[in-house]
């Protein structure tokens, strides 16, 4: 049985550093070449200050502040594009301080039927021991976070919730989390641009397996 | 309302009041933005999660009961947009440019299956990715469904190209003093490149 196709997608890379915000319109990657000058044009701003920036294109979200860079898709053909972009965007901009970076994936899947919804629910946080202590619980989210399987530093974290787009329906997000070795000395991008560059397929695949194996044991 | 995924602030109120830009500082320094719009991109400095849910997850997220509760009555649907919804994706590279044609290389990256080759009409191309076609140039070719805002499903396919910042000459100086560097680290003798104007 071929797996399951996730109603809802989103695909985020976030980086942790220090940044300024202002620099990151969409006039300045047009200008660098890194996105289309069409897509310049079409540029929907929501706000640019000094504090925070952030504008949208058809496929593409940016959202900038201080400590924080974030570029997402919601369209899973946009996904090797947010990619290249946030790399493109750090060689161009290599003195920026980057201590982490997060390669994230969101998923929704639909289930077949509100009872079948509740099962999975009731799997991932069984409800007898919270009805000794609560009336009607409910699992609102579960988050379960793993060591790395590689010898870089950070985490994998996978959170379960239901999903508040799809009804009845899943909601899974893998944190993919990688840190430099020495934050107080980092100086640059290129340690997490290379960390990125080198483990952003591993990543996808990762996220992808466990997805699709949390889907084949919950939903059956 | 804010996805159940995103940092609960309130849990994380007095660790984020005790640095720099907390929420009372921030409304003051940018009083003439509306308090919701700058409320909306407060979060805790270290998270990973969107500022905006932005569209996404704004309704309340029922919970998981146990079996055999009452069906819910849902709220009224979401507003669509347009989407595409990619069935296959490729990683191609441009081996060669005929008259009003390209040949490209294809990688699934959707599956191991083995590379293909295939031929490209330059129409396919959007007109500001035109630029960058090159034999080596390297485009995603994703082959799917383009929903519509009104529900109208069709078809389609999307190509876009790499975009690679350029390299300047600095970059390729810099480039070659690491190269001789990490060079003489190893021991090695280095190569002689002839230089370029």
């Amino acid at each position: 049985m071929p797996p399951e196709k996730p109603a809802l997608h989103e695909h985020d890379v976030v980086l942790l550093g220090d940044f300024n915000p202002k620099i990151f319109q969409p006039a300045w990657f047009g200008s660098e070449g890194l996105i289309r000058k069409l897509e310049v044009d079409g540029a929907e701003i929501a706000v640019v200050h000094q504090e925070v920036v952030s504008f949208t294109l058809e496929w593409l979200k940016i959202e900038v502040t201080r400590e924080r860079f974030l570029a997402t898709t919601l369209q899973e053909a946009y996904d090797e594009p947010v990619r290249d972009l946030v790399l493109s965007t750090f060689r161009i901009l290599r003195h920026t301080p980057l201590r982490k970076v997060g390669i994230n994936l969101d998923e929704h899947f639909q289930i077949e039927s509100e009872e079948r919804w509740h099962l999975i629910g009731h799997v991932l946080a069984p409800k007898e021991l919270w009805e000794e202590v609560l009336q009607n619980p409910g699992m609102k989210s579960l988050i379960i976070q793993g060591t790395r399987p590689d010898n870089l530093k950070g985490y994998v974290q996978v959170a379960v919730a239901p999903s508040g787009r799809v009804h009845p329906g899943v909601r899974f997000n893998v944190n993919d989390h990688f840190e430099v070795e020495k934050p107080d000395s980092v100086i640059g991008s290129d340690e997490i641009m290379n960390i990125l560059e080198n483990n952003w397929v591993e990543s996808r695949k990762r996220a992808v397996t466990i997805m699709r194996t949390l889907m084949e044991r919950l939903n059956g | 309302m804010v996805s159940e995924l995103a940092i609960d602030l309130t849990m994380d109120s007095s660790r984020f009041a005790e640095q720099p830009g907390t929420d009372q500082e921030l409304l003051a320094k940018f009083k003439d933005m509306q308090e919701a719009q700058i409320k909306s991109y407060l979060t805790a400095p270290d998270s990973e999660t969107p500022i905006f849910s932005g569209g996404q997850d704004t309704t309340e997220t029922a919970p998981f009961k146990k079996p055999g509760t009452p069906p819910m009555v849902r709220g009224p649907a979401v507003k669509l947009r347009d989407k595409f919804i990619s069935f296959h994706k490729w990683e191609g590279i441009v081996m060669k440019i005929l008259g009003d044609s390209f040949y490209a290389k294809l990688t699934s990256l959707f599956s191991d299956d083995p590379d293909e080759e295939a031929e490209f009409s330059l129409e396919d191309i959007p007109a500001d990715d035109r630029p960058l076609l090159q034999v080596g140039s390297v485009f995603y070719w994703n082959v799917g469904y383009h929903d519509s805002s009104i529900g109208q499903r069709s078809r389609s396919s999307i190509i876009r190209f790499r975009r690679l910042p350029v390299w300047t000459r600095r970059d390729i100086e810099d480039a070659r003093r690491r190269a001789a560097e990490i060079a003489d680290l190893l021991g090695w003798e280095e190569p002689e490149i002839p230089s370029r104007t």
